[in-house]
């Protein structure tokens, strides 16, 4: 069976990840399509992650600020998660989850407890072109409420929240 | 055989299809500490407050994060002072998409179910919808590549 090229209508043989004649990415050609009647399959499939990131949700820390500093900004700022950088690169990531599990009823002295200590390490992260649906499969399977958004050379956009996304949907049911 | 729409599915799927039959729950007098180590051993982040079969509050790791850490409390205290009290509640045969709704406009992550004879009978979790959202798409979209346009330098293995 040979594979047409969209672009130049070459014949390739298949299994080829460029068109032979053109250099045309054959890889997306055999992606599963949202039905076009589901607005909620093409929601989620087609709108990139950018439609959830609102600009306000990013907190940053260093590995070496302390736990008392990051309760601090969470009740002021009443959030729930923050990325943790080191260097200009992402790794951790610490919500409410690390609190609990790891601070609360163990550490007595706030100040004394470094945030590389309580984090979660090497966080999944999207691009802001992502569809929605990776966001969405990469909470289901991890288990996560909180997904960082990164740019392409790893600076910190924003953070998506499990909120965001039911939200997004939930305002799609309302304009039936 | 077609599928249906996630459409008629977020309708007429009910909410006690999809839970996950595990419930936290404690009485409002417990004390925060055994609260804390009540959470930590079931690896939750919330606790159904209850009192004789009834939801009287929810307690949760938000509670705990804003209210109680770093601050001058005693750890002897009750739940009860620091729980959100009266919470909002959803019916076992309320539909998934209404779950999905009060979730997002309220930005909760877990809801008490109360049947109709105002008795507990479960909780939501936000994660429980997602898992339940992600079952509706092909799974080949999420096996993709990080980059799908990649082109590999090297053969593999290489």
């Amino acid at each position: 069976m040979k594979i047409k090229c969209p672009s130049c209508g070459t014949e390739n043989i298949e299994g080829l990840d460029r068109c032979e004649q053109c250099l045309h990415s054959l890889i997306t050609r055999d992606l599963p399509k949202p039905s076009k009647d589901d607005l909620y399959q093409n929601a989620l499939m087609t709108a990139p992650v950018s439609a959830l990131v609102t600009g306000k949700d990013l907190l940053v820390a260093d590995t070496a600020d302390s736990i008392a500093k990051v309760i601090e900004i969470f009740q002021k700022k009443s959030k729930n998660c923050v990325l943790v950088y080191q260097k200009k690169k992402l790794v951790g990531i610490i919500s409410n989850r690390d609190l609990i599990r790891r601070v609360a009823g163990i550490h007595a002295d706030l100040s004394k407890v470094k945030a590389q200590d309580v984090m979660t390490p090497n966080p999944e992260s999207v691009k802001l072109q992502d569809p929605i649906s990776f966001v969405v499969n990469k909470m289901a399977m991890g288990g996560f409420r909180h997904v960082p958004v990164l740019a392409q050379d790893g600076a910190p956009i924003s953070i998506v929240n499990i909120h965001d996304v039911m939200h997004f949907l939930s305002s799609h049911q309302k304009k039936d | 055989m077609t599928k249906p729409s996630v459409e008629t599915l977020l309708k007429e799927k009910k909410i006690y299809q999809v839970i996950n039959p595990k419930c936290v729950t404690t009485h409002p007098d417990v004390s925060i500490k055994q609260a804390i180590n009540v959470m930590q051993e079931n690896k939750s982040g919330y606790i159904v407050v209850a009192e004789h079969n009834q939801c009287v509050g929810m307690f949760t790791e938000t509670d705990v994060v804003r209210k109680i850490l770093g601050k001058d409390v005693s750890w002897n205290a009750p739940i009860r002072d620091f729980m959100t009290k009266n919470p909002s509640v959803l019916s076992p045969n309320d539909p998934v998409g209404k779950a999905i709704e009060l979730m997002g406009d309220n930005r909760f992550y877990h809801v008490p179910l109360v049947d109709a004879n105002g008795n507990l009978s479960g909780v939501l979790s936000v994660r429980t919808l997602i898992r339940f959202l992600a079952e509706f798409y092909p799974t080949e979209v999420f096996n993709l590549p990080p980059d799908p346009n990649q082109v590999m330098t090297q053969p593999e293995g290489g």
